[in-house]
């Protein structure tokens, strides 16, 4: 049977496995953490500040990591939404062929780029658990914050990968649309 | 050291063109640029070539991880994603119908009263949202529609939601100035508090070229219906929530009465429960909520982790100081100073997105204004502006091709003439503020100090 030309495209399975991972987590942790953010702090600044004059110890700290958190959720996701700004303004110049294979250059690049990073990012973690940095008052090891923004830099270099076989399979890279698509 | 800094901008520039994400570029850029300008420190200094290019390595990637970790956990960020919540909760929960209303009951009888009522609200909005997107998305789609019922001219009725969701560059709390605030070091808190006055006035600026609009073309933005006082109260009371939020948040904020990170949880918090009280949390919405938030969390915070790696780079580079000492030295003064960088911005605003416009070069323009002696809360506002009109510039003004999604059946050509008269309202703003610094600064000194 022949394919209807109005159905949209669909992302291959593993990207389409990887999406749901991706939103399922940011929904739950990243929601969690959200609520956490708001609630928390306005429980610290309302309540026990300016009404019982008595600020949570350590308020800052857990305000500090849950914000790393959220950077280390967001950026994966982001990386398969299309958040993270690119300039276009001369793709419409460019002949098919130069775009396509220019931007698997620029790609390849990026993956290189990201497993250097999520390995620094990971061994800045295993030199913060040796050598004791932590928050200030809570004195809280930044050791696994590292470790959790390079898993997400690591991931946000597996999506390019993807990207790449993506744009040579099918000359395009089907991005994940956050509004109104079902889970 | 001024060439190697010339390449690493040419570098940059080239990979921007072939599409690489502006933060990566930043980064790769900024990573082998730290090698690089170190390891020839080292060599000047009559170190071996191994040991030389081994430091300069070594440098480089404890920036890379520790810049990367600076920005992440930078304790004033918080306010992006806080902020960002607040505004898209705003925008699922309905609010914007309300104060479009609101806007629409007071105004609307009024020649162009539509497209300034649209303004009105973006405006309230935008105290709500801080991203010119969310304003113009959320206003294009409750005010265009009403425009086409009352026979507006497309270009009025599109021009005016464009150029109305900039505010939400300008007027507190806004992305742009946060990043401008933590690239140059400067206060949050005081930066949008001079961003207040010359929100209201560009506002009132904007309803003043829809009354010259349809003064030259009457046709343009026919009266609407008048609505009679208790309609105006009732539609007042309805908005009522909305503003006792912005009262809170923005009031608390200058009032010193929170920071502004406590400012953005307490604006979340309390838009929130605004949305929770109205019944429009659904599940679908709040997926929506968490979502965009992260999406809006993901742009904004990579892209600093890109200037904060290429930020180093550049300023180990003699490319800021030497440029600082090139424009000083030209017989055009301060003003011709200023007057070129605008010309820069407004040009490199017609092909570049604001916050990557922003980042890219402020390494290079802030060494210049405090060179100059500038202030750089006034400085920064001057900058948010001259953003905002380059989001509605054509090519590629981003506002522009976001009221072309909602209004698809109007042509680019017709949205970009609607534009016009708000370009011009907004480079007559920085003309004021270039005269009247005051504007900008009054409010700062006068709650903070100077």
């Amino acid at each position: 049977m022949p394919k209807d030309q109005n159905e949209p495209l669909r992302a291959p399975r593993a990207i389409a496995v990887l999406d749901r991972v991706l939103v399922w987590i940011s929904l739950l942790l990243g929601g969690a953490t959200l609520a956490f953010m708001t609630v928390f702090s306005v429980w610290n600044v309302l309540i026990m500040r300016k009404a019982l004059n008595s600020p949570i110890i350590g308020a800052e700290d857990l305000l500090i990591l849950s914000l790393v958190v959220i950077v280390a959720l967001s950026i994966p996701l982001g990386a398969r939404t299309g958040a993270h700004i690119e300039i276009e303004v001369l793709e419409s110049n460019m002949s098919a062929r130069f775009a396509k294979w220019s931007l698997v250059a620029v790609k390849s690049m990026g993956v290189v780029l990201l497993a250097i990073m999520s390995w620094r990012l990971a061994h800045a973690g295993e030199s913060a658990a040796r050598f004791g940095e932590t928050t200030q008052q809570l004195l809280i090891s930044f050791g696994p914050f590292y470790y959790f923004l390079a898993v997400s830099i690591g991931i946000y270099a597996v999506v390019l990968v993807l990207d790449i076989w993506q744009l040579i399979r099918s000359d395009e890279v089907l991005k994940l649309k956050i509004s109104g698509d079902e889970l | 050291m001024t060439l190697l800094g010339i390449l690493g901008l040419l570098s940059l520039f080239v990979l921007l063109a072939l599409r690489m994400p502006v933060a990566l570029s930043m980064l790769a850029v900024g990573l082998v640029g730290t090698i690089i300008a170190n390891a020839n420190q080292f060599l000047a200094v009559g170190m071996s070539a191994d040991q030389a290019w081994a430091r300069g390595l070594r440098i480089a990637y404890s920036n890379l991880s520790g810049e990367t970790f600076e920005a992440a956990s930078n304790f004033n960020l918080l306010v992006i994603p806080m902020f960002v919540l607040m505004g898209t909760l705003a925008g699922v929960s309905g609010m914007s119908n309300d104060l479009f209303t609101a806007a629409y009951r007071w105004m609307g009888h009024m020649r162009g009263g539509l497209a300034s009522a649209t303004i009105a609200a973006c405006a309230g909005f935008a105290a709500l949202s801080g991203s010119s997107l969310a304003s113009a998305v959320t206003m294009g789609r409750v005010a265009l529609p009403e425009m086409k019922r009352y026979n507006y001219a497309d270009s009025l009725a599109t021009g005016s939601v464009a150029a109305g969701g900039t505010l939400g560059f300008l007027i507190p709390p806004s992305g742009g100035m946060i990043i401008y605030a933590v690239l140059t070091e400067q206060s949050i808190g005081r930066l949008f508090m001079a961003g207040v006055f010359p929100g209201i006035i560009l506002t009132l600026l904007f309803i003043g070229a829809i009354y010259f609009t349809v003064l030259r073309k009457p046709d343009a933005g026919p009266r609407g219906e008048r609505s009679a006082w208790p309609e105006r109260k009732e539609s007042l009371l309805k908005a009522s929530p909305i503003l006792a939020v912005v009262i809170v948040t923005i009031g608390g904020m200058y009032t010193g009465f929170f920071t502004p990170v406590e400012a953005s949880s307490v604006g979340a918090f309390f838009t929130f429960v605004v949305a929770a009280l109205r019944r429009s949390l659904s599940l679908d919405a709040i997926r929506t909520v968490i979502l965009q938030t992260m999406n809006a969390t993901a742009t904004v915070f990579l892209i600093i982790i890109g200037a904060f790696v290429f930020i180093p780079f550049i300023s180990l580079t003699e490319v800021p100081a030497d440029l600082v000492t090139l424009l000083t030295s030209l017989p055009i003064g301060e003003y011709g100073v200023l007057l070129i960088i605008v010309l820069v911005y407004i040009f490199l605003g017609m092909f570049l997105e604001s916050i990557a416009m922003l980042v890219l070069t402020i390494p290079v323009v802030i060494p210049i204004a405090i060179g100059l002696d500038w202030d750089l809360i006034w400085f920064g506002i001057i900058v948010v502006i001259v953003l905002e009109m380059g989001m509605i510039s054509p090519p590629v003004g981003i506002n522009v091709f976001i009221v072309k999604s909602i209004a698809p059946s109007v042509p680019m050509g017709t949205i970009f003439r609607g534009i016009w008269p708000f370009w011009f309202a907004m480079a007559f703003m920085i003309f004021l503020l270039v005269l009247f610094p005051s504007i900008a600064l009054f409010l700062p000194e006068t709650l903070v100090g100077g």
